[in-house]
Parts: C-alpha cells; structure tokens; sequence
C-alpha cells in the first residue's frame, strides 16, 4: 500500500479510529492489532513476502533469547553468524543473485569461456533491505551486550514490521523502537498534530516535488542527446530535488505517521542539501542507514582510528557497501566511490567534523563563504547523483558527455516546478533548525503557521502528481 | 482525542470546500469567454445550448473536427440543420462518456432528432480512452454535471472526478482556455508517414483490442438510449487516407454479430476518400475534406 494512495486515506483513519477507541484498552492489544495492520499493510502489495518477513523476524527473536541465554563465545558467535547468514542470504538472494550471475557470466565470456548460468525470474520484495537491516541490528546489539532481548514474541514482530517504516524506513534500532512497544501507549494532541503537520510536509515534498520533477528528469535522463547542456545539468539538479523530496518526503509521512499511534521514530533527514562539505551531507541524508552502516560495518572495522591506509580503506568500505545497498548495478557501486572520493580529503586532513550545527544558526542568511560551500557540495552530489539515477554505466557517461559537447538542441525550463522547488527550499531554510519544515514552534504566529499548511495543502490538491507513483526507495 | 479529530475534521472540510469553490468560480471565470460549438477545441458543456439540436455528432477526434473552427458552419449549411457536438479529441473520451454526455442533455431536455455516432475504429476496440483521466480537462466545474456522474457507471471514476476539480487550477490548459479561431483548416498531408503510424497505431491501441466486450454492452445502452427517446441513430465509420484501421474486420464483424448493422444505420466510409488534398494528417479531414465528405454523405445521413 502506498502513502499516497487512495487505500492508504481509507487505511490510515480506520485503523487510527480502531487503535484510539477499540484497542487501547491493554498493551497487549494495541500490539496485536499493530501487528496485524502491519502485515495487512504489507500483504496489499504482495501477501506472499509476509512468509519472509515472518520467518526472518523468527529467527532473529529465536536466536535474541538464545544469545541472553549463552554465555559461551564461541556458540554467541554461531548464533550471530546464523543470524548473518539468513538475513543476508535473503537479502542476496532477492536482490543480488541476478546481479553476479551476470557479472559471473560477463567475466569468463571476457575470457572466452561460456558460462551456462541463467538468470532467475524474481521478483524483489519491498522493504526487504529495511527490515533485515532492522533485525539484524537487534540481534548484532543483544550479540553486544547493548540490549536486553525481548522474551514478547508480539513485541519482537510488530517491531520488525511496524507499518510506518516498513518498506522504506527510517531503519529504526531496537534501542529506540523496541521499548516504545513495551509502554501502552496514551493519546497525545500534541504528537499527533505534530504527526499530521509532518504527513502534510512529506506528501508535498513527495507528490508536489519529486513526482512533478520526475515528469522532466524522466524526459531528460531517456534522451540526453536531445537537449542541450544547461537542460542536462538542469535535469541533474532536479533528480536531486526528486530523489530528495520522493525518500525524506516518504521518512516525514512515515514518522508523522507513527507519531499518531503514539511512537516516535528518529529523524532520517536534516535538510542536508544546506550541508557545507560532504562529510556533513551524510551526517544529514538517510540519518539512519548512515549511522547504521557507522555502527555495525565502519567501528567494527576500525573506524578512523588507524593509520592513513586504514582510514582509506574503511571509508571505500563503508560507501562501496552503502552504494551496494542501494541496488545491484555498478551505477550505484560508482556513486558510493564517488561519495567516498568526495569524503576522503576532509577526513584525511581531519576536516570531516568541521560542520556539526546548524548552517547560518540564529542568522537569516549564509555567509559569501557558507553560500560557496554550500554550492560546491551541492554540486558534487548532483555529478555523484548522475551515476545513481542513470540506468546503466555507458547512459550515465554518455549523459556526462552530452552535458560537454554544448551543442545547441531543445531546452526546457519548467517554471513552475523551479518555483515549488524555490518555496520548499525557502520553509526547509526558515526553519532548518527544526525536524522538518512544517514544525510548530511556539515563538510561531499561529496565523503565519496556518497560512502555511494552507498552502502547502492547496498546493498538493492543486499540484501534486495523483497518478500513484511508487517511492524511489522501494526498490532499494 | 476529541479536539483533534474535531481539528482535523474542521481543517478538511475547510480544505476540500476551498478547493471545489475555487475550481467552481474559475469555471465561471472562463465560461464567461464567449465560447459556442464552433470555438471550442474539446469542451462541450462551456458553451450555452439550445432547446433542440436535429443532429448530435459522438465520438472522439474524427468527430471533434466537424465543428472546429468553420468546419461548423459548413456543416449545419450543407445538412441545413442545427448541430450539437459532443465529440471530444485528444484520447479524451471513451464510448462510455459520450453516452454519458448524451444522455445528460437529454436529462436537461434538450431536444435531439439525430444522433451520429462515428464509430471510430480506435474508439470501439480499446478501453483505455474510457478510464483516461483527463475527460472533463476541458469542462467547467457544474455540480449538476458533477454529480450525475458520481452516481454513472464508469472506470477509474473518483481519479477522474478529482482530475475534473484539479484541472480548474491549471494556467495552461484551463484559465487560459479561449475561443478558438474561426479559419478554414487548410493544411494538407504532404504524403503518408508509415513509420509514424506504425508508432501511432501502437499508441491507440496501448493494450491490443481489449474494448471490444465492454463497447458492445455500451454500444446497446446507446441504442436503448436513444430509442427510449425517439432518437434516429446512425453509425458511420469515418474515412481515412489509409483506408481501413489495424482491426476494421473486428469492429464489422461485432455490428454484425450484435445485429447493429441491420437494426441501425451503418455506414463504413473508410475508404471513400483517398485523396491527400483532403487530409490535413493520415485520418483527420481538413475543411476542403469535411466539406467533400458531407456533400456526398448528406442525403444518407439526412433520411
């Protein structure tokens, strides 16, 4: 089911109603039903994966009881690296295994050797880098002695498949996630008004934003030999925006959404598009695969606690996998070290930390040198983003090549979406020091406030793309 | 708990009742541009109607242009009638929502002798153009109209309905939406583009011949329609320069087999003109072609 969809404007205020008024008398209840609105949920798009997640959340709940009950290293470890190995043998299997039988298959034709290997016919699950990265950290943390496991089976699996974040995230840490099932929770007015106001903010950026530039960046990315350069690096910019407003805008509907049943998940975006370096742009973009990937696969592997040669190779490391993850094309594996190209000179020269507050905190404006920082980060991750949507590595240089060749064809310039694009960039840089943009402070003017959410309501009636297009990041 | 749903219930309701006002005072707004059958491209309820009309044209382009422009005109002169079009071009409108259209003026007591259904080949044997959502683009907002067909039965009908309000506030389709000229269609098809059909060919039958079922059951509603209201129906199947559309042999043969051919006037005109001084593209008439076309089609459709 989609956010954006018309089941899901049924979906959400029944179960909401039923969650208040019908299921709120115990703990136990509210659980039970969230699981089973959750796996509802997941069944519309295909009921026949719910088997996968079940059976994965089984194991990791299995094993979580059976690693408080080990004290023996070695059998601790057994129990981690079963857990490893059914989730990523999923995750391989669904997403991956196409992707090295051809490169299995590329590899020895290159050498004159054919290859009898066939690819399969499969279909990828939604959400299934989200989830298992969600039960793996579950079992990696009680493995580590960090979390208690739960002994509440219901807890574990609405945990795992709480509806909001299911199939595109935020990837919630058992931490944080877990221990809110274990609380009953109580109607609040004000989390769930700051749970609509965030809904509003993510359907804009999701229906207003990304799905009207998708209309041009699909048009540009098809045929870059049609238009001429200012149009290409148009077409660049304006995937940064789709893919910016299509993931964060569907990470504000899921938190708003899960504020309204009472649960607060963490922030997975901090306007990172203000980011002064790189470095900074992946403390504020997909927040919570970022630390993820920073606590379970870049500490472990050292950090960037060692010397030069180990601070590079964790850092190809940590962006490689993080591109991996994203799809299993080389386009995204070259945008991972394209990140990882752009990151290394700051950390290298100790300049990765550099940025951690707010740009331009407690002023108006930028500076001249916050404004240049800003553009040039901005820059390279549009030229990184080239790589990410493009369908294949030759479209992807062929697109960089026609940006160079200056030739004069067709232009576009699509006024308005630059204008919704100028107005979201104008309340994200009004209120960056917010979650997001629509948040009500009390220094606000109520008038002000409301004036605002009028708008961006109109808007979204007015100039939202309603033809139901799927999130970007469902297929990752 | 309360204070919010009451919150949230009063914000909607303020929301959606904005937005339909809105739509509803920019209908106005543009209906007030003197539009009549002979100016408008595809909208059919902007412009004021008559008591009674002696022929209503359906269908979808081949139609539309009878009355774009002058073509109009040279119509209702060479049938010496009054004419209503509820044609829509552009991939608008199925089968369905002509019948739709029919019978709402029918409803609203204008008075109809003839109605001519050209039945193109591409309107009859596929369904897409019945759940396009962009129908009522062209429509101003008329709640009567609205909610008639909120009760009719149609295909993907609440996007479309919700497309019919959205579409009020768009500056280049609607607020900017003036009459048309007046001029002869002129242009004339330098020769025939077969690569380009090949791709259109394609794009009109997205799905293949999958409107045929659907199209027989409406194609009866409309003659069941039209003889509970004493309505002559006559099918013409309009001429193209390439002669007969990928799946004509379907289409006659469904007449056929529903007896439609025997019970109503049918007329296959798919190879009567062959002349490319008459088209201005591979199957859309220019004025010289309307004006040939009817000359020699008059007294059939005229009996």
């Amino acid at each position: 089911m989609l956010f954006n969809s018309f089941e899901y404007l049924i979906f959400l205020p029944t179960v909401f109603l039923l969650y208040w008024f019908v299921f709120n008398k115990h703990l136990k209840l509210q659980n039970l039903f969230l699981l089973v609105i959750s796996y509802v949920f997941y069944g519309w798009w295909d009921w026949r994966f719910l088997a996968l997640i079940a059976f994965s959340s089984f194991v990791d709940y299995n094993i979580g009881l059976r690693l408080d009950r080990t004290q023996e290293q070695r059998k601790r470890k057994l129990l981690l690296y079963i857990s490893m190995l059914v989730n990523l043998g999923f995750l391989g299997y669904f997403k991956y295994y196409n992707f090295f039988i051809d490169n299995f298959k590329l590899a020895f034709e290159s050498i004159g050797i054919n290859m009898h290997l066939s690819s399969l016919q499969i279909i990828l699950p939604v959400g299934i880098s989200f989830y298992t990265f969600q039960t793996m950290s579950y079992t990696i943390d009680v493995y580590r002695k960090k979390l208690e496991p739960t002994k509440n089976v219901i807890e574990f699996f609405a945990y795992v498949s709480f509806f909001p974040q299911l199939v595109a995230g935020p990837i919630e840490r058992a931490k944080n996630l877990l221990p809110q099932f274990k609380v009953k929770r109580k109607f609040s007015y004000d989390l769930a008004s700051d749970g609509m106001r965030q809904i509003l903010w993510g359907l804009f950026k999701k229906m207003v934003i990304a799905d009207n530039c998708a209309v041009y960046v699909n048009q540009i990315f098809d045929a870059p030999q049609d238009y001429n350069s200012p149009t290409l690096i148009l077409g660049a910019v304006l995937f940064a925006f789709q893919i910016y407003g299509d993931f964060s805008g569907y990470s504000d509907i899921a938190i708003g959404t899960a504020k309204l049943f009472g649960f607060n998940l963490m922030q997975n975006f901090a306007t990172p598009y203000f980011s002064r370096d790189i470095a900074e742009f992946w403390r504020r973009w997909h927040i919570s695969l970022s630390t993820w990937f920073r606590d379970y696969v870049y500490i472990p592997l050292g950090g960037s606690k060692g010397g030069k040669w180990m601070k590079v190779r964790n850092t190809f490391i940590i962006f490689l996998v993080s591109g991996f993850w994203h799809g299993a094309n080389w386009t995204f594996i070259v945008w991972g070290f394209l990140n990882a190209l752009f990151f290394l000179p700051l950390l290298l020269t100790n300049n990765n930390r550099n940025h951690i507050d707010v740009v331009a905190s407690n002023k108006m404006l930028p500076s001249i040198k916050e404004i240049f920082q800003i553009g040039v980060t901005f820059v390279l991750t549009c030229f990184a983003w080239i790589f990410f949507r493009a369908k294949n590595m030759s479209s992807a240089l062929n697109y960089l090549q026609e940006i160079g060749t200056f030739q004069s064809s067709e232009a576009i310039l699509p006024v308005k979406v630059l204008l919704v694009i100028a107005l979201m960039v104008l309340l994200e840089w009004g209120h960056r020091e917010r979650s997001f943009a629509l948040q009500y402070s009390p220094s606000d003017s109520v008038i002000k406030m409301r004036m605002i959410y009028a708008i961006v309501a109109f808007l979204i009636l007015t100039f939202g793309n309603f033809e139901l297009t799927e999130f970007i990041y469902f297929d990752f | 708990m309360r204070k919010f749903l009451k919150k949230i219930s009063l914000y909607g309701f303020v929301l959606v009742f904005g937005f339909y006002l809105g739509a509803y005072l920019l209908s106005i707004y543009v209906s007030s541009r003197d539009f009549d059958n002979s100016n408008t491209k595809n909208s059919v309820n902007i412009f004021p109607k008559k008591e009674s009309y002696d022929f209503a044209f359906m269908g979808i382009s081949h139609a539309r242009i009878y009355s774009r422009g002058s073509n109009y005109k040279i119509l209702q002169n060479l049938l010496d009638s009054s004419i209503l079009n509820l044609a829509k071009g552009g991939g608008k409108c199925g089968l369905n929502d002509q019948v739709f259209y029919l019978k709402y003026y029918i409803d609203k007591d204008v008075d109809i002798t003839n109605v001519i259904l050209v039945l193109s080949p591409t309107l009859f044997l596929t369904s897409h153009l019945d759940s396009a959502t962009n129908t009522f683009n062209d429509e101003p907002l008329d709640f009567d109209f609205y909610m008639r067909y909120l009760t009719y039965e149609a295909p993907n009908k609440y996007k479309r309905l919700f497309n019919f309000v959205k579409t009020k506030y768009n500056t280049k389709t609607w607020i900017t939406l003036k009459p048309i000229s007046d001029s002869r269609k002129t242009k004339i098809i330098d020769s025939i583009d077969h690569l380009k059909l090949k791709k259109m060919f394609k794009l009109y039958y997205p799905n293949g011949f999958d409107g045929i079922n659907q199209n027989e059951k409406t194609l009866m509603r409309l003659k069941n329609l039209c003889d509970q209201n004493k309505i002559n129906l006559k099918i013409i199947i309009p001429p193209a320069l390439f002669g007969e559309w990928p799946g004509h042999d379907l289409l006659k043969n469904s007449l056929l087999k529903n007896r439609f051919v025997e019970e109503v006037d049918f007329y296959d005109f798919s190879n009567m003109i062959k002349e490319k001084k008459y088209y201005y593209d591979e199957h859309h008439l220019n004025s010289d072609g309307i004006e040939y076309f009817f000359k020699n089609i008059s007294e059939k459709i005229n009996n």
